[in-house]
């Protein structure tokens, strides 16, 4: 049996990875001259900056992502972030417990989510922020701009419940030793020791369908036979290669801003997530070189801060963005490395949190993964999840 | 001539790639043709296909 994987990007490596173990030849297409789409680095000036994704794993190796590099035998090291977060609020950092925020608001938070399983009455995140405290509701606009590149009127209550009860299950970050880089290499020489090929700077054209099925895939005006294909290119991308629609929902990406930054000393000095509450549009940083120095030159820091983007004018969300940084790095010597939106057809998140459909087609061997078909958790790990499901489905 | 399109959504990959330094991006990638030495590098790590040759 021979499968097809259109797009080397995390999602699609690890789709070619479990398909590969059940005894599947494997062809990865890729159109960018290197593996990893937005989940791998590019040095810059010896600076290990990421290609979208943060340096980071949301559950460390306890959640998906780790449970799945574990079953496919991929070694990769993942340092668990500790602290798991904290908070900076009114210039005061504290550790991110249960404890931090009033006893009240979370009374109210397990009234609505047994209210919910009670009557599956379902509303948006945001009906609920407005009913609690300052300090949590601030803390619910980092949490969701940072993780997931939302705002709480773009996701509903149920939703928001699956990922917080994957975030109670799973826990907080891990730090991939290496980087994001670290897990697409992990993952191209595992493939390569079941014979599977990737060939990049080879852009699929079309995908080829008859009678409900898949077919094959053109490359190069040429057709190649599959038994079984994979996207990696979220289900919009996906309708347009075959050259017919086959969805129902309008399906809309996340956007966001990552700020990749070089310190002198460390701002952090631990391996957890900062969420930022007085902020007007960064959403939280973490310090990877506190897990692992040689992510940046010797004795330089590298600090990366995310922000959902708020409205269409990309230059305007960064300068709100930098007028943050500027706050909080206050006496700090910070060269800020690079700037990188991401929106439109290379955003975020393929897909929103919370609005993805699935991993199905109406064709019975093929299938999307990756960020524009996620399961319910945060980013990687809601990629993960979804792969899992592929294994099952396949 | 290597000019940047309106898909640029900013991604930066051009300017992560670029061993000239002739490329910032500040929600769009922006050429400094002083710089550039024409090595199209940029263009084949675009995944937006948004940086172009012209004549």
């Amino acid at each position: 049996m021979r499968a097809a994987i259109i797009g080397a990007g995390l999602g699609g490596l690890l789709a070619a990875n479990v398909l590969a173990k059940k005894g599947y030849k494997i062809d990865v297409f890729e159109k960018l001259p290197f593996a990893g789409g937005r989940f791998t680095n590019l040095n810059y000036k010896g600076f290990e900056l990421t290609t979208g994704a943060l340096h980071m794993i949301p559950h460390g190796k306890r959640g998906p992502l780790g449970q799945l590099l574990k079953k496919l035998d991929v070694k990769v090291e993942i340092v668990d972030s500790k602290p798991e977060g904290e908070v900076l609020y009114k210039d005061d950092r504290k550790e991110l417990t249960k404890k931090v925020a009033p006893l009240r608001t979370l009374m109210k938070f397990y009234a609505k989510s047994l209210a919910y399983r009670l009557f599956k009455k379902d509303f948006y995140l945001e009906k609920f922020q407005k009913s609690i405290d300052e300090f949590s509701s601030k803390f619910l606009d980092a949490f969701l701009g940072w993780s997931l590149s939302i705002t709480p009127n773009e996701i509903l209550f149920s939703k928001f419940l699956k990922i917080y009860q994957q975030t109670m299950k799973f826990r907080g970050p891990g730090i991939p030793v290496g980087g994001c880089k670290a897990v697409i290499d992990a993952l191209i020489e595992n493939l390569k020791s079941y014979d599977g090929n990737i060939y990049l700077r080879k852009k699929v054209e079309k995908i080829a369908v008859k009678n409900s099925k898949a077919k094959g895939v053109f490359v190069k005006n040429q057709k190649k036979s599959y038994d079984l294909i994979i996207s990696n290119l979220g289900h919009v991308e996906t309708q347009k290669l075959i050259g017919r629609d086959y969805l129902n929902a309008d399906l809309k990406e996340s956007r966001g801003i990552k700020y990749s930054i070089a310190l002198r000393q460390p701002y952090l000095n631990h391996t957890g997530v900062l969420f930022t509450l007085n902020t007007s549009r960064i959403s939280g940083m973490n310090e990877v070189t506190n897990a692992d120095p040689n992510l940046a030159p010797n004795g330089r820091h590298l600090l990366m801060a995310h922000q959902p983007m708020l409205t269409t004018n990309v230059k305007y969300e960064i300068y709100l963005g930098l007028k943050d940084l500027k706050q909080i790095l206050k006496g700090y010597d910070y060269e800020i490395l690079a700037i990188q939106s991401y929106f439109d057809g290379w955003p975020v998140n393929r897909v929103k949190a919370g609005m993805d459909v699935g991993i199905e087609t109406p064709y019975k061997n093929l299938f999307v993964v990756g960020d524009g078909a996620k399961g319910d958790d945060i980013e990687v790990d809601g990629i993960a999840l979804n792969i899992f499901r592929l294994g099952d489905e396949v | 001539m290597i000019i940047v399109t309106k898909n640029c959504v900013g991604c930066a990959f051009c300017k992560l790639v670029c061993k000239e330094f002739a490329i910032e991006v500040f929600g769009k990638a922006k050429i400094d043709y002083e710089k550039c030495v024409k090595c199209k590098k940029c263009i084949i790590y675009c995944p937006l296909e948004a940086i172009r040759v012209v004549e």
